[in-house]
């Protein structure tokens, strides 16, 4: 779905954001992209969208240069930024307007999502809470049913209900032809939802694994006592929270909290056990 | 799918864009209007055309910043350029609302104006366009001003107004000098050829009055033109 190689983007050419980027993603999954603050997150989401241009190597996106932003390549990508534009008009009408640009389109499904998420349509954006604007945005992207989904920080403003709402609709959508990128810092909110993780670091990739290679290679745990080998420990209620390298093969539930802060803690081992 | 032109795309790109910058439109309609019933009080005795073509002039020449100012906009301009549809049929809705719509709005109103005049006052308003006089002059001074707003609009990511206008500066300044040495050389209205003086005769004068003329439509507006497509083609956000 989407190949990245040798990619390099910089604002300011003293201090890239990525340097020699390789990374393949692919359909059917949902990916989580985690990182911390100012790593690139969103760059990379605009660079896949078109939005950005690599300085050096190729992004190459469902067979297309997203760069050249053709409507065949278009039609199958939406992007949700984190802050974005409100048109100035009822959800409903810009639904109506442009719906029809995306082949997929299904405006019962999107209506159907309002509904779900408890936004009236018929109100303008201007009227809405940032929130509301959110939720219609996020049941107008679902509905395009395109095969590239990019999400920037989705959750980010919605209310504990709709935080349900949105991964039960996102797993809904999921298919084994649809690519979902999730940028958040908000893990906890998609903790069941993601699958594979990557983690994105200054100038390159962290990791880019399956919940499952991750599992099989570390183990998340809450202990009295931290292990001598942890190679992150949090204190948190009932003990500490401990990631350490799964010797005995026992499968453990994922912690992203933990696994992100452990990665960046130890990024050269990390490096090396997910090559 | 045609990754180049649509029509149907483009009718509905040019649809949702009417739709979306429907108060600019009406704040058109409106100001013009205001400023065509002002003149209907105050100056009904003598109307002079020009005093509504000014307004018009000014209206359609800033008409792309009024429109898409927020085009590259980092927040504001994902929606445009995330828009399925190619870069070609963007403009070309660009093109049609600034070159065509929003003239014609200013037309229609002048249409009223004249007919309003007509049937209150009793006083007609002779004004026809003479493509062979003055007017055509105008009218391409006025589209290649509009063209270099279009070039500026797309050209710049932000502050689009003030570059467009020093732009403007530098050019009409250069323009100036130009005029000035050509006017200098041409008023002795000879040249110095191996030490011989030769009158010009004055068909050459018109011939490059001519020759120039062309250079400039083809810079203003359809250079422009062009160079507003290539500019949007080539921005990141």
């Amino acid at each position: 779905m989407i190949e990245i190689k040798d990619l390099s983007f910089w604002y300011k050419k003293k201090s890239k954001v990525f340097e020699s980027l390789t990374m393949t993603l692919e359909a059917g999954k949902i990916y989580g992209l985690l990182g911390e603050n100012g790593v690139g997150k969103t760059t990379y989401l605009r660079i896949v969208a078109g939005l950005l241009f690599p300085n050096e190597g190729s992004c190459v996106v469902m067979n297309s240069d997203p760069s050249k932003r053709y409507p065949s390549f278009l039609s199958k990508v939406f992007y949700l930024p984190e802050e974005f534009e409100a048109p100035h008009q009822k959800a409903d009408e810009y639904v109506r307007h442009v719906g029809p640009f995306y082949p997929n389109f299904d405006y019962n499904q999107y209506a159907a999502y309002m509904q779900e998420f408890g936004v009236n349509g018929q109100r303008k954006y201007s009227e809405m809470s940032f929130g509301q604007k959110k939720k219609a945005m996020i049941a107008f992207a679902l509905a395009t049913n395109t095969e590239l989904l990019l999400l920037d920080e989705p959750t980010n403003g919605l209310d504990i209900p709709s935080k349900g709402v949105f991964r039960r609709l996102v797993a809904r959508a999921a298919d084994d032809a649809k690519c979902i990128i999730i940028s958040t810092h908000q893990v906890r909110d998609l903790e069941f939802l993601i699958d594979p993780i990557v983690i994105l670091e200054r100038n390159n990739v962290l990791l880019n694994q399956s919940v499952e290679t991750i599992t099989r290679k570390l183990k998340f745990d809450v202990v009295a006592k931290a292990p001598a080998n942890a190679l992150y420990v949090e204190p948190m209620m009932g003990g500490f929270g401990v990631v350490v390298p799964n010797e005995d093969g026992e499968e453990s539930k994922v912690n992203i909290e933990l696994l992100f802060n452990a990665a960046i803690a130890n990024r050269a081992q990390f490096a090396e056990w997910f090559k | 799918m045609n990754d180049i032109f649509s029509l149907q795309r483009t009718f509905r790109i040019l649809k949702s864009e009417i739709f979306a910058f429907r108060k600019q439109y009406l704040f058109y309609a409106i100001f013009a209007a205001a400023y065509t019933a002002t003149l209907l009080l105050t100056q009904r005795t003598n109307l002079h055309p020009e005093v509504f073509a000014i307004l018009g002039c000014i209206l359609i020449v800033i008409a792309p910043f009024m429109l898409y100012n927020d085009i590259y906009h980092k927040i504001k301009g994902v929606n445009y350029a995330m828009l399925p549809a190619s870069n070609f049929e963007k403009w070309v809705a660009f093109w049609i609302q600034n070159v065509i719509i929003i003239p014609s709005i200013i037309a229609i109103l002048w249409l009223i104006l004249s007919e309003a005049n007509l049937l209150f006052f009793n006083i007609p308003i002779n004004f026809h366009i003479d493509w062979k006089s003055a007017h055509k002059v105008a009218i391409m001074g006025i589209l290649g001003g509009q063209a270099i707003s279009m070039a500026g609009v797309m050209s710049f990511r932000r502050l689009k107004w003030i570059k467009t206008m020093g732009i403007i500066f530098v050019f009409q300044l250069a323009l100036l000098l130009i005029t000035r040495l050509f006017i200098f050389q041409f008023n002795f209205q000879q040249y110095m050829v191996q030490g011989h003086a030769f009158n010009i005769d004055e068909q050459i004068v018109w011939w490059m009055k001519d020759y120039i003329s062309i250079v400039m439509y083809a810079i203003f507006p359809l250079g422009l033109w062009l160079v507003s497509f290539f500019k949007l083609q080539e921005q990141e956000m």
